[in-house]
């Protein structure tokens, strides 16, 4: 799974996921894009699961560009423990993804193997998303 | 170059001004340039969007009225910023030119014989997509060619394989890579982490304390 190879702290606070994201937020590498249409904390897990759908689709040829990584920790307590004595354990990794982020590209398939990717990949992600191509003003919405 | 005409109103500044604008379809712009004060201006969206939708480098013949008479400046878009969720401009910078002054703009990268690569099996990685060049703002080209129909897999294309319409000079760097062919990966079957890797933690960046810090 993805995770830091070194961090400053092991724990973080929650934040706040208002606002839409500015950087990242065009189709830069590839020709496709899968964009974020809603905030959310996307896991490594989840990540990793609409990856293996994505190149398990293309199968051979064409690239795939990650552009979340998920470098923020999420601590929980153990089952049955009594309230206090500190903050949880890490468990797992985050991205944290405003709507608007680019958090996949694609290059070197046609359009419809584009979008058949992209939409089973979607399915594994917590959040609304939409196919967007390269400097496409306009756009179009589908899947959820 | 595509020349066109485009209409534009004098109009408030500030954030309020600017909503009202965009809600009533309209679209927030500037117009600055050489030794002329900024003039905030708007156009129509839908116009800008059928001019701009194609090509960004249009040279634009922005009429603004002053009074009873129209004042016509030359421009090109300089900057164009988009809503990133519904993908329509909301602000236009435009910037004004001299017809006889040579300018520097960046023109698309227009790739020809992709099918070929794409039938031996082969990736098209894009390095840069848009090049830099110097010319008149009369004479921008569409675009710089490139014919990547004989190319394989490790092979690449340079700036300076590019060749440059006449009376246009490319300002990249000749060594920049344009465009580099890549061989097919096999597809990459997940691995399945070996007794779910554990809590493996990051290492901890710790800075060295000094003496006596801290208590």
């Amino acid at each position: 799974m993805l995770m830091p190879k070194r961090v400053k702290h092991r724990k973080q606070h929650r934040g706040r996921m208002t606002g839409k994201a500015y950087r990242g937020s065009e189709v830069f590498y590839g020709e496709y894009g899968l964009q974020a249409l809603e905030p959310a904390w996307v896991t490594d897990r989840q990540i990793e699961a609409a990856r293996v759908a994505l190149t398990r689709y293309i199968k051979r040829g064409g690239k795939v560009w990650i552009k979340i990584f998920p470098d923020k920790p999420v601590t929980q307590k153990p089952a049955e423990t009594r309230m206090g004595s500190g903050k949880g354990n890490p468990e797992y990794w985050v991205a944290v993804v405003k709507p608007g982020r680019i958090m996949f590209e694609l290059a070197g398939v046609t359009e419809e193997v584009a979008r058949e990717a992209m939409r089973l990949a979607a399915f594994k992600l917590p959040l609304k998303t939409r196919f967007v191509k390269r400097e496409e003003v306009g756009g179009e919405a589908d899947e959820g | 170059m595509k020349q066109v005409e485009i209409g534009a109103e004098l109009r408030d500044t500030g954030k309020g001004a600017a909503r009202r604008l965009r809600r009533a379809g309209s679209l927030p712009a500037v117009l600055y340039g050489k030794g002329t004060p900024s003039i905030p201006l708007v156009l129509d969206a839908g116009a800008f969007e059928r001019v701009a939708a194609r090509d960004r480098n249009v040279l634009l013949r922005v009429r603004i009225p002053r009074g009873d008479a129209v004042e016509v400046r030359n421009a090109m878009i300089a900057d164009v910023q988009m809503d990133v969720i519904r993908r329509r401009p909301i602000h236009v910078d435009l910037h004004q030119v001299n017809l006889e002054e040579k300018i520097r703009v960046k023109v698309p990268v227009h790739i020809l014989g992709e099918e070929s690569v794409s039938a031996r099996g082969a990736i098209l990685q894009h390095q840069l997509r848009e090049i830099e060049v110097e010319c008149l703002p009369t004479e921008v080209p569409d675009g710089i060619r490139v014919n990547v129909g004989s190319l394989g897999p490790g092979d690449h294309v340079y700036v300076r394989d590019l060749e440059a319409p006449e009376h246009v000079r490319i300002l990249e760097d000749g060594d920049e890579l344009v465009i580099s062919v890549l061989a097919p990966r096999a597809e990459e079957e997940p691995v399945t982490p070996a007794a779910e890797e554990g809590p493996a933690e990051p290492e901890l960046v710790k800075k060295p304390r000094e003496e006596g810090e801290g208590r």
